[in-house]
């Protein structure tokens, strides 16, 4: 699987505020991947680090294997993206908000291209009235066209259907669908709904006060059957190159001293019983809930 | 690069509030215009109250267009700085406040080359903006006035002098003035922007710049010998009414006028080398920051 994004080990701290804490993560190539935490979560931090807004404390983000530190203007020649609302130009019109945009990728529209474009997002009727006026849900399909303009291969949306109607989250849903299996797009979408991501990506992470607590695919994360276990051990870092020998079994990630493990409730016994025969010490295993109920728990909480 | 230039200059075209600094300067000029002519000689008693004794002057011819139009640039450059602050200081925190600036900086444009972008549209701006006011108050000025030599009233010291300069001998001075004054401008602008880079909404930079431009320009009308000294001389504010240097004429050994000549070219060039070091401390010190800055807007 040809890897799109690769972020690796990213940190941010904000004065005493650790947002975004050793986090990685990778993104394949044709994924819709979601990015999901609650509010406050780090995932804006995050999304900011990918597409340069921000520069990370420590870690590094790679486009296609390419560091986005030095290659930033060719990498994002490559990338959409909303971050949040899509503010635009209120003054200008819609046409020109789509102008501006593409030129400053390089391109310069005619007017069968502006229409095109704006087509796409029903807006075409609309092209000469100014952002100023438009509602949400259309500053929202705006935002859309302004970031499909230069055709990229990658599109990061930053909680894309904040703010919008449920017809409007349906209409969203089915283009992230629609660019992802037509297009072959590879998409990063953030959201702090589960049934959100649930209903878009393939892949996901969740994120909780900047670390991620789970990365993988949607449809095993998801399964019922998973349960999430926290596991502490003596040695980290002997039980990860174990755990990495079964990631068919379980997929892992290790914050705050310990073991987050995704894995099929029936097969913990076997796994503690490899952990032994490796001469693992083993402080602690507890069988937490299934990871809906996990993630409602961290969304309760605070 | 260019592209860039072309968007910044897009925005400031279709931006309302672009030609309120346009409006302005018209209503002053107009209102200038309209009270000369109803009334300058009330003006003119005025002025030469102190020194109408030793001259013999013809205060018709006193007021024409080239008088008019230093009067109006001596009384309309000291708040030219707020007009270009109104564009230069919504630059960048304009954007950051408006949620572009985040779209901007996702595109392929490099954070550098966007900075310079707005410096030169501003830099446009200000130089379209002294266009403008060149038209009105000379142009205009000489069509309603008409052309004659212009008379400058200068304190100098403890005594006033009237300096004659000739009619044909006038153009220059203003091109050479008006270059000055843009120049002057940049400053501000430069200053704004450098502002506006630490700000996230429009209004911060524009009242910070214009309250430091009325802290500096005291500070450099201020007459104690040690702020004469070692103050005044490294405040770009003392520096700001500079071009007046062009119409101070040189003089010969009668003490008669120099046709083509200033009476101090060094302290013109020394005006201009230390506004050009502010625009380049300021600009850059604005690239430095933009360049390092996260944009959290």
């Amino acid at each position: 699987m040809e890897l799109a994004i690769k972020a690796e080990k990213l940190n941010k701290s904000y004065r005493n505020f650790q947002a975004v804490n050793n986090l990685s993560f990778t993104v394949n190539r044709g994924d819709v991947y979601g990015f999901l935490g609650q509010n406050g979560a780090g995932k804006s931090t995050t999304i900011r680090m990918l597409l340069s807004l921000i520069s990370p404390d420590n870690g590094s983000v790679a486009y296609w294997g390419k560091s986005l530190h030095d290659h930033r203007i060719e990498t994002l020649s490559g990338i959409g993206a909303i971050i949040e609302k899509p503010d635009l130009y209120k003054y200008l019109s819609a046409e020109d908000n789509l102008r501006i945009f593409a030129r400053m990728n390089g391109m310069k529209l005619t007017d069968k291209e502006v229409l095109f474009h704006l087509d796409r997002v029903g807006l075409a009727d609309r092209k000469k009235s100014n952002v100023g006026s438009f509602s949400q849900g259309m500053k929202q399909r705006l935002g859309i066209a302004v970031s499909l303009v230069h055709d990229p291969k990658i599109i990061i949306l930053d909680e894309p259907t904040n703010g919008l109607d449920p017809q409007g989250i349906a209409d969203m849903r089915n283009l992230i669908l629609s660019l992802n299996k037509d297009h072959g797009k590879t998409i990063v979408v953030s959201s702090h709904l589960l049934n959100e991501i649930e209903m878009v990506a393939n892949r996901m992470i969740i994120i909780h006060k900047g670390s991620s607590v789970v990365e993988g695919k949607v449809s095993e994360l998801l399964d019922p059957a998973q349960t999430l276990v926290k596991l502490n051990t003596i040695n980290p870092e002997k039980t990860s190159s174990v755990l990495e020998r079964f990631t068919a079994m379980v997929s892992f990630t290790f914050a705050e001293d310990h073991f987050r493990l995704i894995m099929n409730r029936n097969r913990v016994p076997e796994l503690i019983q490899h952990l032994v025969s490796e001469d693992i010490s083993i402080l602690s295993v507890q069988p937490k809930h299934s990871l809906e109920d996990y993630f409602i728990q961290l969304t309760q909480n605070d | 690069m260019w592209g860039l230039l072309n968007i910044e200059l897009y925005k400031i075209a279709k931006r309302p509030r672009t030609y309120i600094a346009f409006a302005a300067i018209a209503a002053i000029v107009l209102i200038f215009q309209f009270a000369f002519k109803a009334d300058g000689q009330s003006y003119m008693d005025l002025m030469l109250q102190n020194i109408q004794d030793n001259f013999e002057l013809d205060k018709n011819l006193a007021i024409n267009g080239y008088f008019m139009c230093y009067l109006i640039l001596n009384t309309l450059l000291v708040q030219v700085p707020i007009l270009v602050a109104l564009v230069a200081g919504d630059s960048i925190s304009g954007e950051a406040n408006m949620g572009t600036l985040r779209l901007i900086l996702t595109r392929p444009v490099s954070r550098s080359e966007l900075l310079w972008a707005k410096f030169m549209a501003a830099a446009i701006f200000t130089i379209v903006l002294l266009i403008w006011m060149a038209f009105l108050s000379l142009l205009v000025s000489t069509w309603i006035f008409g052309i004659d030599d212009m008379l400058i009233f200068r304190v100098k010291g403890d005594e006033s002098q009237i300096l004659q300069i000739a009619a044909d001998d006038v153009l220059w001075r203003y091109v050479a003035a008006f270059a000055y004054a843009a120049i002057a401008l940049m400053v501000i602008a430069s200053l704004s922007i450098l502002l506006s880079v630490y700000a996230e909404n429009s209004i911060g930079p524009i009242v910070a710049t214009v309250c430091i431009v009325v802290f500096l320009t005291i500070v450099s009308n201020i007459n104690v010998p040690v702020i004469d000294k070692n103050v005044k001389p490294w405040l770009f504010t003392t520096y700001m009414v500079g071009w007046k240097g062009f119409f101070y004429i040189g003089t010969d050994a009668e003490g008669m006028p120099i046709k083509g000549s200033v009476e101090n070219w060094a302290s013109i060039r020394n005006s201009i080398t230390i506004l050009l070091a502010h625009i380049v401390l300021f600009f850059g010190w604005a690239q430095f920051t933009f360049r390092r800055k996260d944009i959290l807007s």
